[in-house]
């Protein structure tokens, strides 16, 4: 075993892309880098929270409204990284009346933040405001990741506000992923209930939070060859493309984007949710209330992808089996996590497959 | 530790290469543009720096917790021997930590060697270097993640990050305690003062609902 010697052609060529993408790097400015750019106006603000409104791209043609929002790990950017692979893009192309709720930059100033803050404040402030912008009394959640697990308790809370429940790469049954059979799938759970609760509560009390740059080390582990190999191979593979080393610089800005988990929802997150798997049990509460999965009663869609590392199909798909309305569906696409919504492939049927549901029951 | 699994690495002076290439870049870069601070350029060359650019032993738990817990470097600014020593007895207990855990984590490529040699035999030199590094990475990454789901290195994860917390928070004690002597806010009363703003907000949220007759 004996590597070709850096001396080697192939070697020395790569050295000088190496160089090249230097230089590229140098030219190209912060700005050039655009996430989250699909046009939107500012409509409510509530502490860091932001509710926005998407300006229209089509002619409208699902009349209710649809409120989307991302989890608390990582920011909703990755739903709209760029013009060509963009969820939010190809939803309003199909004629949806979008609108975001956007948690922010939370730090320490947020560390006693709950999940029942989110829920039972923000996004029920958030669906007031669209049902009075919009006249409707009811409207439609899109819910992804964390994000998807907040809509899910919201439309089980407050089923008279929800019409239609769209939840993404969601995790509902904490422990399922013990039923994945892909050792590649559910690390994220595994490392969580290896934890001892009061790790969990000293971490929080500590940092102020669960910061950041150390969830980002925690995804970094599940792939762990292709995060040591990002900035070398991967970097010089698209740098002679730049229509792709612009993707892998903006699939960079949104990595780096990760703020600090709001302290006590992130103890909600970790020990209710992840190592008690309360709310497929029945017992998890928010603001004094038990979240009953049986009161979905709204229309729900579950989408999730199969190679997902991350949140493995398992756990999304265990929500099924509790929702207490008949109107039950289930996309599964091909992809992981992120690739689910940044892929070229997968673009069209997940956007296709949320905007026929919704029209079809609006 | 480190010394270990580089041994085990066979990609070693490749590896050294990649990190003078990046030196060289930089260098070169930062000559040509004086507009390097507003480039994406820094911004890569830190998220490279942060993943060991990517030659490390993929320890980016460890690396973590290390630059977390070395956050705050207030503990340099006065000598406090006295409160010094809780300190430093957590930062030992860090290091032995830390090297508990590195010895779990550089298994796997000593392991991929072994299998590697296995696989690619030395006639296997005709295959050219990428062809050589995809074999070995697949290999690699199967090993890591296989270890990652290990009772060892989840044990080893956890007493690393119990560690890194303790460390964190004899830290914090001893800002908060120049804090005090300066005259200024500890971490201890914004955390009360932003309790008790949060608290004040819902408290007046909760109102407002219930004067406009909402469901709260």
């Amino acid at each position: 075993m004996s590597p070709q010697s850096p001396k080697d052609n192939g070697f020395v060529e790569m050295s000088d892309k190496l160089l090249k993408a230097g230089r590229l790097l140098s030219a190209i400015k912060d700005a050039d880098v655009d996430v989250g750019a699909t046009p939107k106006k500012l409509v409510m603000r509530r502490d860091k929270v932001e509710l926005f409104r998407y300006e229209a791209l089509t002619e409208q043609k699902v009349r209710t409204p649809v409120l989307l929002a991302y989890g608390l790990i990582g920011r909703y950017t990755m739903a709209d990284l760029q013009e060509d692979r963009s969820l939010v893009r190809s939803l309003l192309r199909q004629g949806l009346d979008l609108w975001l709720v956007d948690w922010g930059q939370p730090n320490r100033s947020e560390r006693w933040l709950t999940i029942d803050d989110y829920v039972d404040d923000y996004i029920h402030a958030a669906v007031e405001r669209i049902c009075r912008e919009t006249g409707h009394d009811k409207i439609s959640l899109l819910g992804i990741c964390e994000g998807g697990v907040f809509m899910t308790c919201y439309a089980a809370l407050h089923p008279d506000k929800v019409k239609g429940l769209v939840l993404t790469i969601t995790p509902i049954d904490f422990h399922a992923d013990r039923d994945d059979p892909d050792t590649h799938h559910g690390f994220l759970n595994v490392w969580t209930r290896s934890l001892d609760r009061a790790d969990i509560d000293r971490l929080v009390d500590v940092y102020g939070g669960l910061p950041g740059e150390f969830m980002s080390s925690v995804f970094s582990l599940m792939t762990p060859m292709r995060s040591l190999t990002k900035y070398n191979i991967d970097l010089i593979d698209v740098i002679d493309d730049e229509a792709k080393l612009m993707n892998f610089l903006r699939m960079e800005k949104w990595l780096a984007d990760r703020p600090a988990h709001p302290g006590e929802a992130a103890k909600q997150w970790l020990k209710d949710l992840y190592q008690d798997n309360k709310l497929v049990k029945g017992e998890f509460e928010l603001s004094g209330r038990r979240v009953d999965l049986s009161k979905l009663t709204a229309p729900v869609l579950n989408v999730f992808a199969l190679n997902d590392h991350i949140i493995p199909p398992t756990c999304s798909r265990a929500l099924g089996a509790h929702v207490g309305t008949k109107d039950y569906s289930e996309i599964e696409l091909p992809g992981g996590h992120v690739g689910l919504f940044v892929s070229s492939k997968s673009q069209g049927s997940l956007s296709r497959g949320i905007s026929e549901w919704l029209s079809a029951r609006d | 530790m480190a010394e270990d699994s580089s041994g085990a690495n066979p990609f070693g002076p490749l590896a050294a290469q990649w990190m003078d290439s990046w030196r060289a870049m930089a260098g070169a870069a930062a000559g040509v543009s004086e507009n390097w601070s507003s480039s994406m350029l820094p911004f890569i060359m830190k998220r490279a720096a942060e993943s060991g650019f990517g030659v490390g032993p993929g320890n980016d738990l460890a690396e973590a917790i290390e630059r977390m817990a070395k956050g705050p470097r207030l503990a340099d600014v006065l000598d406090f021997d006295r409160k010094l020593a809780n300190m430093t007895a957590a930062w030992g207990e860090l290091q032995s930590k830390l090297a508990a855990y590195q010895l779990v984590a550089s298994r796997p490529w000593m392991r991929t060697a072994q299998q590697y040699k296995m696989k690619v035999p030395p006639g296997g030199e005709s295959l050219n270097w990428r062809e050589q590094l995809g074999a070995w990475n697949e290999l690699a990454n199967e090993e890591l993640i296989a270890n990652q789901r290990s009772e060892e290195f989840l044990v080893a994860q956890k007493q690393l990050l119990q560690a890194a917390t303790e460390f964190r928070a004899r830290q914090s004690e001893i800002s908060d305690t120049i804090s005090t002597v300066l005259g200024v806010p500890t971490q201890r009363d914004f955390d009360d003062l932003t309790r008790q703003i949060t608290e004040l907000r819902r408290e007046v949220r909760a109102l407002e609902r219930r004067v406009a007759g909402g469901d709260a």
